[in-house]
């Protein structure tokens, strides 16, 4: 059936021809159509063309084509077409810095999640250690808090560098914290457990002095960069831009460290007792895992990509308060994470551009379109109450009809369809070899029945 | 010199006790079998001695290293690796991923060897590589190197499961029930399996079984479990003589007929 070490890349032939055709033609249309105002339905053409450029460099990752090819295509549509569009447009800027620090969330609960198992609902709390981190110390807030009118401004804003690795470590020392006494407990009980830690943290966040409450904290100081500062002024960037420019290079660098991180990770030996840990404790631990220390290990990884990503929302954000990391934050992570396929890096990050691409500008816009198509509607109807719903809708839909998400890990694609019929038929295979195991009932063989689907262990 | 070494071992669950009162030694290089009737609390026993529970009275020593106390990967460190009843391995990992997951307690890679692919992340990957390929090939399973464990033959999982435990470079290995759904033809081949296991690889070998075929052939020695109980152990054919044994298995007026010819095809 499904053999891992199958590259589960290579569609058909060689497309490069294809990839930069395909490129150069969502490019030049988005840039194009940029200053296109539309009315009415037509308004949906923006997230429509913004979506399939970004396809694009989905295929330079997925398709079969020359290596040159794929890195003309990131270098092109990272380096210049998105920053080209964000300076045409500020939110494109903000909605794409917005994708990728989703993605480094969704690729911190992966490991959390995806590969180790653990059903964390309170994971948005190790963002909030990072963005309250930075909140405090980068704003008149420290000033506040100490009453030293050094710091009336707060900490000089170039330790900014600093307080990145001090986010990371941070959100590790309180993942740890968290996870001493809770991953004793499995499934469903952990769960419950690290959605109510989740809610203490932002509790404590809208209670306490230090954090302002549920004022939220602001302005939010971020690295002063002149050399980028002057670049982004050449390239025609307005002084409104500047710090997005450079948050979007920094928040660039900071993901690849973690798709680096994850990756390495996952192939390692940690990475593989994660794994088998999701899928049997006791097997795990008999075959010489030890259980708390890696489970330990896989809560604070996933817990400082959060931290780092914090550190850098707060700068970006320049205001942060309590309600950016509820309940929801965390289940639109874990959303990312399943709707784009568990346990795999790409997919995560698909599923994180995908939903953050729904709910800041396909589901908004969408929105708009209805309540201005039917104006007369009653107030109780208006559509943009209903994002959630439609986001909901696709959620079950995806459940239903691709449970192991848009980019499956191999290894979930295996567990998902255990019941299928193999492509190149293993079971023939048996029986043409003769007795192996034919005539012999094979529990090992019929025992992921009962998962199937679920993608939930026992 | 016995290498494990287990004294007045005693576990109870509520009101049942499980296992009592049992003394069981395992010399070096032995192939001891350990059986009894179902429910008899064999599995426990073996339970204990992984770690996976901690026993309520009792010693046991492998080695002379005391083994009470320790959690179940410290166990695994110390040299007792084991299989399960019904198998358990891992369905996502592949045959290979199985067996270099078990190689994970001898190495050494860290959080950071890992994530800096190190000179110490390289040599324990191509260790548990070439630990993979050694042990699939001992086991006749490396045409299913890169095959998903779970679509493996279910004979051809359990013998797996063996090379898993053995990945952890182990000085005794407990296997549970490793016949158990077998067919002859499968027997025979698991029978010199173990037997490689303890000539070529000098890993001493306890198994829990109910083929008595099998462990009237293969063991050097038995021990037999009833009711949490050791009521009799020796050599294979003293064993099967022993009247205490027919009455456990087949109850006191059986006992007195020919057992010995029955349970020899199936207990």
């Amino acid at each position: 059936m499904t053999s891992l070490s199958a590259s589960p890349r290579g569609l058909g032939g060689d497309r490069t021809l294809a990839l930069l055709a395909y490129t150069a033609v969502t490019a030049l249309l988005l840039i194009f159509m940029r200053g296109f105002v539309a009315d009415g339905p037509a308004r949906l053409l923006a997230p429509v063309l913004f979506g399939a450029f970004l396809l694009s460099l989905l295929f330079a990752y997925q398709w079969r084509a020359a290596g040159w090819a794929k890195t003309l295509v990131f270098a092109v549509g990272i380096g210049f077409v998105l920053p080209f569009m964000g300076r045409d447009n500020t939110s494109y800027f903000d909605l794409v810095i917005q994708m990728l620090i989703f993605a480094a969330l969704a690729l911190g609960l992966n490991i959390v999640v995806g590969l180790a198992g653990l059903l964390d609902l309170g994971y948005i709390a190790f963002f909030a250690v990072g963005a309250y981190l930075w909140g405090v110390f980068g704003s008149p807030q420290l000033g506040a808090v100490t009453g030293n009118p050094v710091f009336a401004n707060g900490v000089n804003p170039n330790l900014f560098w600093l307080f990145i690795p001090l986010g990371v470590l941070a959100a590790a020392l309180v993942g740890v914290l968290i996870g001493l006494p809770v991953l004793k407990l499995k499934g469903d009980y952990l769960a419950i457990v690290t959605l109510g830690l989740g809610e203490v943290v932002r509790i404590f966040a809208n209670n306490l002095d230090v954090t302002n409450g549920p004022q939220g904290i602001t302005p939010i100081e971020s690295a002063p960069v002149p050399w980028l500062n002057t670049l982004a002024q050449n390239l025609g960037f307005s002084e409104d831009q500047y710090r997005l420019f450079f948050l979007y290079f920094l928040v660039l660098v900071v993901i690849a460290v973690v798709i680096l991180v994850n990756y390495r990770l996952d192939r390692s030996k940690i990475g593989r007792a994660w794994v088998a840990i999701r899928e049997d404790e006791i097997a795990a631990q008999a075959m010489g895992v030890p259980l708390l220390r890696t489970k330990l290990l896989a809560f604070a990884t996933g817990a400082s990509f959060a931290g780092a990503m914090g550190v850098i929302f707060a700068a970006k954000q320049n205001f942060i308060d309590p309600k950016s990391f509820d309940y929801f934050q965390s289940i639109g992570v874990l959303s990312m994470v399943i709707l784009g396929g568990m346990g795999n890096i790409a997919g995560v990050f698909l599923g994180a551009v995908v939903v953050t691409l729904l709910n800041l500008m396909v589901l908004p816009t969408l929105s708009e379109v209805l309540q201005q198509s039917f104006p007369n509607l009653n107030q109780n109807l208006d559509p943009s109450k209903y994002q959630r719903l439609i986001f909901g809708l696709v959620l079950v839909l995806m459940m239903l009809y691709r449970p192991e998400g848009l980019l499956p890990s191999a290894r979930r694609k295996a567990e998902m369809h255990a019941d299928e019929p193999a492509p190149d038929s293993l079971v023939t295979q048996n029986q043409l070899e003769g007795d192996t195991g034919s005539e012999v009932f094979s529990p090992g063989l019929s025992t992921m029945k009962e998962n199937d689907r679920t993608g939930s262990e026992r | 010199m016995s290498l494990l070494d287990v004294q007045h071992l005693t576990k109870t669950f509520g009101g049942l006790t499980a296992v009592n009162d049992v003394t069981f030694q395992v010399p070096e290089r032995s192939i001891i079998s350990v059986i009894g009737p179902n429910g008899a609390g064999k599995t426990t026993f073996f339970n204990l001695i992984t770690g996976i529970y901690a026993p309520d009275r009792g010693t046991i020593t492998l080695a002379g290293q005391n083994l009470v106390g320790l959690r179940p990967d410290q166990v695994v460190s110390a040299g007792i690796a084991r299989t399960f009843q019904n198998i358990r391995l891992f369905p996502s990992m592949t045959a290979e991923e199985n067996i270099m997951l078990g190689r994970g307690t001898r190495l050494k890679t860290g959080f950071w060897d890992a994530v800096l692919r190190n000179r110490t992340f390289h040599r324990d990957e191509d260790n548990a590589h070439e630990t993979a390929s050694v042990l699939l090939d001992f086991v006749g399973l490396s045409r299913w190197r890169g095959e998903l464990s779970t679509n493996l033959p279910y004979g051809d999982q359990r013998k797996l499961e063996i090379a898993r435990a053995l990945a952890t470079t182990p000085k005794l290995v407990l296997l549970d029930e490793p016949a158990a759904g077998m067919n002859p033809r499968e027997t025979e081949d698991l029978k010199a399996l173990i037997r490689r296991i303890r000539d070529d690889l000098g890993v001493t070998v306890v198994l829990i079984e109910h083929d008595m075929r099998l462990v009237m052939t293969l063991s050097e020695n038995i021990t037999v479990l009833d009711y949490g109980t050791k009521i009799s152990e020796g050599l294979p054919h003293q064993v099967r003589n022993d009247p205490r044994v027919m009455e456990a298995y087949l109850g006191r007026g059986a006992a007195a007929g020919e057992y010995g010819k029955e349970a020899g095809q199936n207990a």
